[in-house]
C-alpha cells in the first residue's frame, strides 16, 4: 500500500468517526428537542418548567453548524452524491434520521474495511 | 438526434439540475436564515419596553372564557364594574424593583355588567398592597390598569379568601362567575362620577420577556441555515471538479 493510499484511509477513518460521533450527538439532541423541549413549550405552558430546559434548543442550535461540517468532510472523503450528501446534511435536522444517516455510514464503511482486508 | 449529441446533453443535464437544486436548496436556507434574524430581531424588541398605547375598554382586547391574546397582555385597559370577592395573594415578588421585595396583595374580583355587543365577565384586579383594613366598595368602580397572563406557578398555600397565585382558573368553582383569562394591577381606581379612589398601589410595569436565551437560540439557527446554503451552493462545483480530476487521473494511468 502506497503512503498516498494509506494517509487517504486514515483521513476517511477520521471522517467517518467524527461523522459518526457528531450523528448520535445531533439524534440525542433532536430527540431532546422534538420530545422534550417542544412540546413542554407548546402544549403544557408551564414557563418556570421551560427555562430549565432553554439550553436543549441552543445546544442543538450550535453544535449542528459541527455536525454539518462532519457530514459533509464524511460525504467528500466517501464521495458521496449530491443528493446523498443533502440528505446527510439535512439529517440532523429530524430526530431518527441521523442514526440513520449513520447506520448507513457504518455499513458503508464496514464493507470499505471488508473490501481492503480481502 | 444522433446519440452523441444525446450523450452530450445527458451529461450536461447531469451537471445543470444539481447546480439548479443546489441553488434552489441555497435560496431556501439563506431566506430561512433571514427569517431566523427577523425572529432574534423580534425577541430582542420584546426584551425592550414598548411605546406605551392609549388605554383601550377591557372588553375590546379580551372576552370573558377566552385565552389572553399576545395583543392584550401589558395593555393599559379601562373596565368599569362592581367588586364581588376580596382575596389576598402572599408572596408577590413586587413588579419593577431591584430588590427581591416580596408583598402580599389585595386581590378583587370584578364583575364587568353586559353592555351592548359584549358579554358580562369577572376579571382579577390587584388593587394595591394588602392592608389591615379592607376598603368597602358596593358602588360600581372605573378601573383602569395593566393587563398580565395568568400566573402558572404558586406563591402560597390557597384557601377560600388566599390565592396561591393570580390565575382565574383558581375560581372557576365560584357560582355565577364568567372569568376573563390574566388579571388586572390596577393603576387608578374612580367612581362613576369620577372621584378618585385612593389605594396603596403596586408598581405595574411592561412585561418583558426574557430574551437572552431565545435570542441566542434564533441566531445559532441563522448559522446552521447560511452554513448549509454555503455548503449546498458549494457541492456541485467540487462534485464537477472531482470528477474532472478522477477522469484526467485515469487518462495518466
Amino acid at each position: 500500500m502506497s503512503s498516498q493510499s494509506a494517509s487517504a484511509n486514515s483521513q476517511f477513518d477520521g471522517a467517518f468517526r467524527r461523522f459518526r460521533f457528531m450523528a448520535f450527538w445531533a439524534g440525542v439532541m433532536s430527540l431532546l428537542l422534538w420530545f422534550v423541549d417542544l412540546p413542554i413549550k407548546w402544549w403544557v405552558h408551564n414557563d418556570s418548567l421551560h427555562s430549565h430546559l432553554v439550553w436543549i434548543p441552543i445546544v442543538h442550535g450550535f453544535t449542528y453548524p459541527i455536525y454539518v461540517l462532519a457530514a459533509f468532510h464524511y460525504c467528500l472523503k466517501s464521495r458521496k452524491s449530491f443528493s446523498a450528501t443533502i440528505f446527510f446534511l439535512l439529517a440532523g435536522t429530524l430526530p431518527i434520521a441521523s442514526f440513520v444517516a449513520e447506520n448507513r455510514a457504518a455499513k458503508e464503511y464496514r464493507a470499505r474495511r471488508e473490501q481492503k482486508t480481502a | 438526434m444522433t446519440t452523441t449529441k444525446k450523450i452530450s446533453l445527458l451529461r450536461r443535464l447531469g451537471y445543470v439540475l444539481p447546480l439548479i437544486a443546489a441553488v434552489g436548496l441555497s435560496v431556501t436556507g439563506y431566506e430561512l436564515g433571514i427569517w431566523q434574524l427577523h425572529r432574534a430581531q423580534a425577541v430582542h424588541n420584546a426584551a425592550k419596553p414598548q411605546p406605551e398605547k392609549p388605554v383601550v375598554p377591557l372588553s375590546s382586547v379580551a372576552a370573558p372564557g377566552t385565552d389572553l391574546s399576545g395583543f392584550a397582555i401589558n395593555r393599559l385597559v379601562r373596565a368599569t364594574g362592581t367588586y364581588t370577592h376580596i382575596f389576598t395573594a402572599p408572596n408577590q415578588a413586587l413588579k419593577s424593583t431591584s430588590k427581591n421585595e416580596v408583598v402580599t396583595y389585595e386581590v378583587r374580583l370584578l364583575h364587568v355588567a353586559a353592555s351592548a355587543g359584549v358579554k358580562a365577565g369577572d376579571i382579577l384586579v390587584v388593587r394595591g398592597l394588602a392592608g389591615r383594613d379592607q376598603q368597602t366598595l358596593t358602588d360600581p368602580v372605573v378601573v383602569t390598569g395593566r393587563l398580565y397572563p395568568r400566573q402558572p406557578t404558586d406563591h402560597a398555600t390557597g384557601s377560600a379568601t388566599t390565592l396561591s397565585r393570580l390565575d382565574p382558573s383558581l375560581l372557576a368553582g365560584l357560582p355565577n362567575v364568567s372569568l376573563y383569562d390574566g388579571y388586572l394591577i390596577a393603576t387608578d381606581e374612580s367612581t362613576e362620577y369620577g372621584q378618585s379612589i385612593s389605594a396603596e398601589r403596586v408598581p405595574a410595569p411592561q412585561l418583558l420577556q426574557p430574551a437572552a436565551g431565545f435570542y441566542w437560540q434564533h441566531i445559532s439557527y441563522v448559522v446552521v441555515w447560511w452554513l448549509l446554503a454555503i455548503l449546498v451552493l458549494f457541492l456541485p462545483f467540487y462534485t464537477r471538479i472531482r470528477d474532472r480530476r478522477s477522469v484526467t487521473a485515469s487518462y495518466q494511468e
